[in-house]
């Protein structure tokens, strides 16, 4: 039993929890952000996934199949308490009254998710099929060797858009003066719909990489096209809006004088190709049964390594760097 | 104490959350006849999505047991991992 990969999984869930998973953005100020850390209680809860993981880490190294459970169940906690904020963030804005401002809801605007969210889900969600699909022992539905290729395609792109879409879109701001506001993607109008719908790709997704069956993957690449094309219009309305309030806001509200549209609307923009193109391919029998095995091994410098321990220390490294940024920022 | 009321809050709600969705697999999975601590297991670690996971190997294995049953072949899935599934050994 290989150990590397749920442990980077259960590290990057822990990494994700200190995140922010909830950010605000009052009117010509900074943002503040908050991650699980900052409520009270929330030190306790990690300290109590990081007591439970420690027999489980244990386990795991004796080669324990249940030290593998133990891992799964405590990144599953953290992975749930995502859900569940998610969850709620989305009850609590939907019932902030809106401010309509050419088509976006101001009053939205002010609270989102974080990215730590996401994060902690998926490396919950990854490490709970890895768990399943090691209990799943019959032959006919057993865990697959080989991992199929437009899968790992398309979640890459879909996890970008999902985390991108809480990151600010637009800067509105006053020329001279400290006020400002900024607008992420999900306070527009239909951005609910298009975050359900996303996350309903990102989990279909995550079945076609463990079922041997055709029609999953045709669903998802139709999921994921009408994902892309959303995508891409949204993009490209938000930013034709985007220069329209320049000239809109002066003269009908006369508070913003400037509108600077920011880098993530262009990488949804750049996503939403991607995501389409991956779904177009999806559909496609011979690029779609293209797949990599997971449990051969790899050469590197002359020394064999399995697939998923090289991508666990990939993903120890990337915690490491990002420790190590935050750090130094 | 503030602290200790939110972390008692965060254990019942996690709680709640991980026996419901294990509670609700639990019975899918013996409807659908899954191994029961597979749906326990995968319902519990994953939530929703393992529920959506109990469903759709539940119709495929629903689907190939009957398939084996009319080509004449007993289903491997059905006598499988009931006798010999232990996740634990």
């Amino acid at each position: 039993m290989k150990v590397l990969l749920p442990l980077s999984l259960l590290m990057l869930c822990i990494y994700g929890a200190t995140m922010p998973w909830v950010l605000i953005r009052p009117f010509s100020a900074s943002i503040r952000t908050y991650n699980i850390t900052d409520v009270p209680g929330g030190i306790g809860i990690l300290w109590t996934v990081i007591f439970l993981s420690i027999p489980g880490i244990i386990l795991l190294l004796l080669r324990k199949p249940s030290g593998l459970f133990v891992v799964g169940l405590a990144a599953g906690v953290l992975g749930w308490m995502g859900t569940v904020l998610g969850l709620l963030l989305g009850v609590i804005t939907s019932i902030i009254p809106s401010i309509d401002l050419a088509g976006i809801d101001m009053a939205k605007a002010q609270a989102g998710q974080g990215p730590g969210v996401p994060i902690t889900v998926l490396g919950s969600v990854i490490l709970g099929i890895i768990v399943v699909q090691r209990m799943n022992s019959s032959e006919q539905i057993g865990p697959k060797i080989s991992v199929p290729v437009v899968p790992l395609v398309a979640l890459v792109p879909l996890v970008l858009l999902a985390i991108n879409h809480h990151v600010k879109w637009l800067s509105l701001g006053v020329e001279g003066g400290g006020f400002r506001a900024e607008i992420p993607g999900d306070s527009l109008y239909g951005s609910g719909l298009l975050l359900a719908g996303m996350w309903l790709a990102i989990a279909s997704w995550i079945m076609a990489l463990v079922m041997k069956s055709r029609i999953v993957v045709v669903i998802c690449g139709v999921l994921s096209v009408l994902v892309g094309v959303t995508c891409v219009f949204y993009s490209l309305a938000v930013w034709v809006g985007g220069k329209a309030l320049g000239w809109i806001i002066p003269s009908s509200v006369g508070d913003w004088s400037s509108v600077k549209v920011e880098a993530a609307l262009y990488l949804s923009l750049g996503g939403g190709v991607v995501l389409f193109v991956a779904g177009i391919c999806s559909l496609i029998p011979a690029i779609s049964n293209k797949s990599v095995s997971l449990s051969t091994d790899v050469d590197i410098s002359k020394k064999r390594f399995f697939v998923s321990e090289v991508i666990g220390a990939i993903i120890i490294v990337c915690i490491g760097i990002a420790i190590l940024v935050r750090s130094l920022l | 104490m503030a602290g200790v009321a939110s972390y008692l809050a965060f254990i019942l709600i996690l709680t709640m959350w991980g026996l419901g969705w294990s509670a609700i697999g639990a019975v899918l999975g013996t409807i659908l006849k899954m191994p029961v601590k597979l749906s326990f297991c995968a319902s519990l670690l994953l939530g929703p999505l393992g529920i959506v996971y109990i469903v759709f190997f539940g119709i495929i294995n629903r689907r190939k047991s009957s398939a084996d049953q009319r080509d004449g072949f007993e289903s491997v899935f059905q006598a499988a991992p009931q006798a010999n599934w232990d996740p634990f050994s």
